[in-house]
């Protein structure tokens, strides 16, 4: 860390050096105190509005909480072995499994595609640019409710541009079908999400130096092989980071989920998140609820360490 | 033309299909809301000669949504949770990421790992919790208390985003002012905060745009009809058993407006927010 370059005009040798370097060290702790005041508010503000509540939320699962209240008997692990031998906890998890994975793969592709062709470089590039990123920065409720008028059995657009324009005969109801809630909701997920996996692309492709590209062109590369031996290996770290955050980010959304299907019909878009909260808040076992956030925060915890070890390697 | 023209005129076409296609798809629910928003009931529902183009327009639906409901109380409510919980969370990230950027000392590197850990955590895994806090704190159903969850993730985010403009800042920059006698205090004022003005700009849409869209929160936390925020009352419109479509689609548009004209002005700083490693959502 830089600083004010200590002053030397000592006049004997030896006793300048012993000197400089008390004056170093007294600076060094100055310094350090220095930062810790400047972290200070912000370490208590964390820690009131996060990690405290974090912990008293691991705690919460240990005890019989039912009710309004957050007294109870110390329970153990019984909260963990009720939810785990739920057949509802076993189906939300694959439901959960699906809805992340199915969102990612749908994001990181047309993700990948859109940043592709925002590389390209035509006019209006910016403002084009400006309108892929919307569906990212609108509340998850603006597009749940797009998203239900378009999809809606008698009204939706959907609905009406296949009846008219290409002659279905029936409506098809796809948020009260469980395969079609499921495939909607993905959907709907991807076409929130997507521009955050165009942007973070596109950022990477525009540094790939122009030489490598001159390289593959001298090799008498096709465009395909282009992409596959230069571009792709490029954009590996990114795509790594993008797999690792936006998975994990998809695992835990609650408000898309909830807001669009509420987990039905039936059970057949229920996921973790909306389970723990209907546990809190409808079944009113608080207990419970926080073993399922338990369980959730040690998936994250797992994500935020792989993520920690690539960036020291990084 | 040579075939080297085919081609090029071949590719250009397929270059602007693409576009035109993903522009479609992102733009298109929004446009569709607006539009439907302006059709009177029955074309609404029979959507009969056009599906899309109203044939004729009304402002009806407005005129119920800011008569009939709550609306422009969620709409203040919303407005002032996001603008306190930026006031707050502007300055400590300010002092803690020129902290984190430029003193030594022993736990800096925990510490960072701890503002990324905590940056991470989504509303799922406090909301339990912090609503058990500000029950014990009697902040339930208040905007205060609104503030305090909205901080939890927002300081974290803002610090992180920070971190990153303010590293981009050369430290010579404020040597050279200390030299000159300037104290570290007014160096940063002086010196580093001036420099950094895009950076908390972009911070600060980020913010901005976070609380306006928070919804779980703000779904437990708040009781009264009185306290709702947009997300949780536009959530309250589509939960009945027949939707007033026309209604909802008005309180869209009138919800994205203001998303949409900060996002018009504040563009690039978003774009900057996103390379600093905006990933919050």
């Amino acid at each position: 860390m830089g600083g004010v370059p200590v002053a030397t005009e000592c006049p004997i040798g030896i006793l300048c050096e012993d000197l400089v370097d008390m004056r170093k060290l007294s600076r060094q702790k100055k310094e350090a105190l220095y930062g810790i005041l400047l972290l200070l508010p912000s370490v208590v503000v964390i820690g009131a509005t996060a990690v405290y509540p974090l912990l008293k939320g691991i705690s919460f699962s240990f005890f019989k909480l039912s009710g309004f209240s957050y007294d109870g008997p110390f329970v153990g692990f019984a909260n963990y072995a009720r939810v785990i031998s739920s057949s509802l906890f076993m189906e939300s998890f694959w439901n959960n499994a699906i809805w992340a994975f199915g969102t990612l793969a749908g994001q990181i592709l047309v993700g990948l595609i859109t940043a592709l062709l925002l590389n390209r470089a035509f006019r209006g590039r910016s403002v084009v640019r400006g309108m892929i990123l919307f569906p990212y920065i609108i509340p998850g409720i603006i597009a749940v409710i797009v998203w239900r008028w378009m999809l809606h059995d008698q009204y939706g657009v959907i609905n009406l541009v296949l009846k008219r324009w290409i002659g279905l005969e029936e409506s098809i109801h796809w948020l009260a079908t469980p395969t079609l809630a499921m495939v909607s909701l993905i959907l709907v997920g991807i076409w929130k999400f997507f521009p955050f996996v165009t942007i973070c692309f596109l950022a990477r492709l525009q540094v790939i130096p122009p030489k490598l590209y001159d390289a593959a062109k001298v090799d008498g590369a096709s465009a395909w092989k282009e992409f596959w031996h230069v571009t792709l290996p490029q954009l590996r770290e990114v795509f790594f980071v993008v797999v690792l955050l936006r998975g994990i980010f998809m695992y835990l959304k609650f408000d898309i989920p909830w807001l669009l299907t509420a987990g039905g019909p039936g059970t057949s878009t229920y996921t973790l998140p909306i389970m723990s909260y209907v546990e809190a808040f409808h079944q009113m076992q608080r207990g419970t609820s926080a073993a399922i956030g338990c369980v959730l925060f040690a998936t994250l915890t797992v994500v935020a360490l792989v993520y920690f070890a690539f960036e020291q390697e990084e | 033309m040579t075939r080297y023209k085919v081609r090029k005129t071949v590719r250009t076409s397929l270059l602007w299909a693409g576009v035109m296609f993903f522009v479609a798809v992102s733009i298109f629910p929004l446009i569709e809301a607006f539009l439907s928003s302006l059709k009177p009931p029955a074309q609404l529902f029979s959507r009969f000669p056009h599906i899309f183009i109203p044939s004729s327009v009304t402002l009806l639906h407005y005129r119920e949504l800011l008569m009939e409901t709550k609306f422009l109380t969620y709409y203040f409510n919303t407005t002032f949770v996001t603008l306190v919980t930026l006031a707050l969370v502007i300055p400590i990230s300010a002092l803690a990421a020129y902290g984190l950027t430029r003193f030594a000392f022993p736990g800096r590197d925990l510490y960072r790992r701890l503002i990324i850990f905590t940056y991470m955590l989504p509303p799922i895994l406090l909301f339990l919790p912090l609503h058990a806090v500000l029950t014990t704190l009697g902040l339930v159903n208040s905007r205060a208390g609104l503030v305090f969850a909205y901080t939890s993730f927002c300081l974290p985010f803002a610090i992180w985003l920070l971190r990153a403009f303010f590293m981009g800042i050369p430290v010579s920059l404020e040597e050279a002012a200390m030299v000159d006698g300037a104290t570290r205090l007014s160096a940063f004022f002086r010196i580093v905060l001036p420099q950094t003005v895009s950076g908390v700009v972009a911070v600060s849409v980020f913010v901005c745009v976070v609380c306006w869209n928070e919804y779980l929160y703000a779904l437990v936390l708040t009781s009264s009809d009185q306290m709702r925020t947009l997300p949780v009352g536009l959530a309250t419109f589509i939960r009945v058993y027949t939707i007033d479509w026309g209604k909802v689609m008005a309180s869209v548009v009138l919800t994205s407006v203001p998303l949409v004209v900060l996002y018009v002005f504040v563009q690039e700083h978003l774009l900057k927010g996103f390379a600093a490693g905006a990933v919050k959502g």
